[in-house]
């Protein structure tokens, strides 16, 4: 009879010669004279013999013991239901996209209350799996266990960073019914997508607000976790159960001295580029330049002008001053600012004495300020990447972006943070660009792909 | 190991080479400043070393070196650096979190300007009774470059230079997709190396060499898809692949274009890379140790060796427990103790592979009813609580001159009856599509070519076009 075992992320077809499987759905081993596939196809290889009316014995997934106890009333709304009805009709498997801010967290915590199975939780970062379990312990009675973040716990529920998972993968694979991937469009990626790979849970959902990718790799969402079953977009909530927002661009001249060093420096990276013959219209060229500059001393020295000419322009004095304006007018409102640069935040913090987060923060200072900005004790917070995504800051009704990269993701992710519904009032985001310096450009690219 | 933009490697003619230090008098004069700095910041903090190591960088970059290279050096030496968190009289994240908090309640969230910011920063200074300079002091202490180098472990620079060499080969394989390594090892050797691969989560395929064996090493994954996915633990395991008497290694890489390139890497550029050695194991269990005492004091003329290289069984390494030698005739030994009955059932089926050697088996009496020594083509003595060295004399006497039938493996290769069911239903198909077919199942395109024959088919070519060519079932 045949056996299927789990081994390392693939499943093992033991005592199986041939002859049942379509080509190309397992595959022989030589190293071990047997048949192999990754894990995510068990559930397809469990349909076909159960289809065909073979008999086998399944040994592949180790749940243990455990018990998830649902303790509240998910109170969904309409929308919610939807999504988790339409994801039950499709076996358990498949992709949700609902805009950030109107509870996508909800819709998965329904799903694992319809299962109550051992399941996984994938998140981008660290913050999010304090906030999942949170979320969890709301609704349920179950242990949960971290992975990732100098932890790695195997419970019945168990929530993981992408990063974790996919260095444990091997581990991780064969111990859960569930697998819920939140923020999903990072998970086809070249290398996280071998958690979805190497993972034999059969059950599997996908949350996100944006699936699209520009390398276009969202297509492989199908086999990695399924299609999309659910999708509605931003403009069907604004006003219902997102609060509305404003957009407010404040534009900082240069001084003169920034102004001329900006020149000297730009005209010092454009002076190579075209002395090299490199039409730069992407960040592919730069990336170029960065490969090549190894041992061209030209090279470095461009770079190195092209940093400082981007740095002055981010950062410029005058942004500073901009901030203190916006903070003035906002004062005992809950306000996130964000810059891409570490340095500034650190200069902000002394300056202002606002608590900062980023990666280097310790965990330790993070949990404090995140836990007394949650209830109101702490009311600012400047930041570089860490609190992009998904993070729930309730309240908060200011943002102000200091300078940023220009993608789309992060625009709209930036923007969600902020977008959480309350009592009637109207948000605002402020965007603080220099003007005449490439920045602009990039300022306008990003709302253009966010709204438009 | 270093971080992955460091790496110096160049890519031709679908090799790709790092770009080893060949241990100049240039790059050990660069290497004794960088170790000299770090030396002489200890005891100051963090960002003056950092600072120091820039200037290095600036002034060398200049003459020609690839800021890579020296930063590369300066990762090997951080990891050899303690830094510990400046003192402090209050917990600076207390401080911290305190200001901050002071700042909320009594400004709405922030201090707007210097008259703010001052009348804060006092009285939280007052609260935790110290300065605000002192306070200040504890703001900072929370970042990265006010840690105090409290420590760092020397290392010569011809050293540090063949340390950087293993590190760069190490990082380029990162990126690999398999290794293959030729190597001549001891017994000790293959043991430990093998057992790491293990650890690793990694698998192997062994092939028998005329001088030593190669192994294919990759993971369980591996032939589903392509994957650098055990890249990194390839890296780990490259240290046990050099400690070997004699090496060469080939790996499949992925370089940075996405193209899969081959690197090599053998025992000739020995003298740049830090010289390994793997720690001697003790034996295995006490029958061995004593055998081997036992052995010697019979003092006959057949030398005894344990551990000796390993064997290859089948797809697996087989390492005998001792191995005899006379006159240019090798013999093995194999102890078999009371194990579990998979353990056994599993050795014993790699001894049956082991078809063209002199083997002894010696095992436990406890096994003696077992039926599984049946079909097992070895001499075989069941002992009870200790084995004889007398009666192996006997057995190696026995086998003295005797000729092992040379059974070949090669060309003896299994078809899986998927693949026999899709070649039986060909009357004619390009060969190109017959041959990503045999590849899906693992056979290499040079076997495809046997099996096809074996199986009858011939190979038209119509025309010059490789496209064109045909598999065709001899009528």
């Amino acid at each position: 009879m045949i056996e299927l075992v789990y081994d390392r992320g693939t499943v093992l077809l033991k005592g199986y010669n041939g002859g049942i499987f379509p080509p190309g759905m397992l595959r022989y081993d030589h190293r071990v004279n047997g048949y192999r596939c990754l894990a995510y196809k068990y559930y397809s290889i469990v349909k076909y013999l159960k289809h065909r009316g073979i008999k086998f014995r399944d040994y592949v997934l180790d749940l243990g013991y455990c018990t998830i106890r649902r303790i509240r009333d998910f109170n969904l709304r309409g929308y919610q239901r939807e999504a988790l009805s339409s994801w039950l009709k499709n076996g358990c498997r498949g992709v949700i996209v609902l805009p950030t801010g109107t509870g996508k967290t909800r819709v998965a915590l329904a799903a694992i209350g319809e299962i109550l199975k051992p399941t996984l939780v994938v998140v981008p970062t660290i913050e999010l799996m304090e906030q999942w379990r949170r979320a969890i312990l709301r609704y349920f009675k179950a242990s949960i266990g971290f992975y990732g973040g100098g932890r790695k716990e195997i419970k019945c529920i168990t929530i993981a960073t992408y990063d974790s998972a996919y260095i444990n993968a091997e581990i991780l694979g064969n111990r859960f019914m569930l697998a819920i991937f939140d923020e999903v469009h990072h998970l086809p990626s070249p290398g996280y997508r071998q958690i979805a790979e190497l993972l034999a849970a059969p059950l599997r959902m996908g949350l996100t607000a944006t699936p699209e990718r520009e390398d276009q790799a969202h297509l492989d969402l199908n086999y990695l976790v399924g299609p999309i079953v659910y999708r509605r977009k931003v403009v069907e909530f604004s006003g219902k159960y997102l609060a509305d927002f404003d957009v407010v661009t404040v534009r900082v001249k240069l001084s003169d001295v920034e102004r001329m060093l900006y020149e000297e420096y730009m005209g010092k990276f454009r002076k190579y580029v075209e002395s090299r013959g490199i039409k730069f219209k992407s960040i592919e060229d730069f990336r170029k330049i960065i490969l090549e500059s190894g041992l061209d001393v030209e090279a470095r020295e461009a770079l190195l002008a092209w940093h400082e000419a981007r740095k002055i322009a981010f950062n410029a004095e005058g942004k500073i001053e901009a901030l203190r304006e916006i903070l003035s007018k906002h004062r005992g409102d809950k306000i996130i600012i964000f810059t891409d640069n570490n340095e500034i935040v650190r200069r902000i913090s002394r300056e202002f004495l606002i608590p900062e987060i980023t990666h280097k923060t310790s965990d330790k200072e993070r949990r404090m300020v995140m836990e007394a900005f949650r209830r109101g004790a702490l009311k600012t917070i400047v930041t570089s990447r860490v609190l992009e995504e998904g993070i729930d800051v309730p309240d908060a009704s200011v943002a102000v972006i200091l300078s940023g990269t220009g993608s789309r993701r992060e625009f709209i992710q930036r923007l969600g943070r902020i977008l959480r519904p309350k009592g009637g009032k109207r948000a605002v985001l402020y965007e603080v660009v220099t003007s005449k310096t490439k920045e602009v450009s990039t300022a306008r690219r990003r709302k253009k792909e966010a709204l438009g | 190991m270093l971080p992955s933009p460091l790496l110096i490697a160049r890519v031709s003619r679908g090799v790709i080479f790092p770009k080893y230090s060949m241990l100049s008098e240039d790059d050990v004069k660069l290497a004794s400043e960088i170790i000299d700095t770090f030396k002489s910041s200890v005891g100051g903090r963090r960002g003056e070393l950092e600072d120091a190591l820039q200037r290095i960088e600036n002034k060398y970059f200049r003459v020609g070196f690839d800021y890579r290279f020296i930063r590369g050096l300066a990762h090997i030496l951080m990891r050899r650096t303690v830094f510990k968190k400046p003192k402090t009289k209050v917990d600076p994240v207390k401080a911290r979190f305190e200001l901050f908090l002071r700042a909320a309640n009594s400004y709405g969230g922030f201090v707007l300007n210097e008259e703010e910011r001052n009348s804060v920063l006092r009285e939280v200074a007052e609260k935790f009774g110290m300065t605000v300079d002192e306070l200040i002091e504890c703001f900072n202490a929370v970042y990265e470059d006010e840690e105090i180098v409290a420590d760092f472990q020397d290392i010569d620079p011809v050293s540090l230079l063949r340390q950087y060499n293993l590190s760069i080969a190490q990082t380029l394989l990162f990126k690999a997709l398999n290794v293959v390594a030729d190597v001549k090892v001891s017994g000790t050797n293959a043991k430990i190396l093998l057992f790491n691969a293990k650890r690793l989560g990694l698998m192997y395929f062994a092939e028998k060499l005329p001088d030593g064996v190669r192994l294919t090493i990759d993971g369980p994954a591996s032939i589903l898809k392509q994957t650098e996915r055990y890249g990194t633990r390839l890296a780990k395991l490259l240290p046990y692949l050099i400690a070997a008497e004699r090496w060469r290694i080939r790996a499949k890489v992925k370089s940075r274009s996405g193209r899969v390139c081959t690197f090599y890497m053998d025992d000739f550029k020995r003298r740049l890379f830090p010289q390994i050695e793997m720690t001697y194991e003790p034996y295995d269990s006490e029958v061995e140790e004593l055998f081997y005492r036992r052995f010697k004091r019979l003092g006959i003329d057949w030398s005894i060796v344990r551990e000796p290289e390993p064997l290859v069984a089948g797809n697996m390494i087989f390492i005998p427990d001792f191995a005899f030698e006379r006159d240019g005739e090798k013999i093995y030994l194999e102890i078999i103790g009371f194990w579990t009955k998979e353990y056994i059932e599993k050795k014993l089926r790699k001894l049956k592979l082991l078809r063209d050697v002199k083997l002894i088996i010696a095992a436990n009496e406890e096994l003696y009813c077992s039926k599984v020594f049946k079909d097992v083509p070895h001499e075989v003595i069941f002992f009870r609580n200790r084995l004889s060295a007398a009666e192996v004399y006997i057995r190696l006497k026995k086998l003295m001159g005797k000729t092992v039938k040379k059974a070949s493996f090669k060309g003896e290769i299994r078809i899986p009856e998927e693949l026999k069911e899709y070649l039986s239903s060909i009357k004619e198909e390009p060969l190109s599509k017959v041959m990503e077919i045999m590849e899906k199942f693992g056979i290499t395109s040079k076997d495809a070519m046997n099996i096809l024959k074996r199986m009858g088919f011939e190979i038209v070519w119509r025309t010059l076009d490789a496209d064109d060519v045909i598999v065709r079932r001899k009528s």
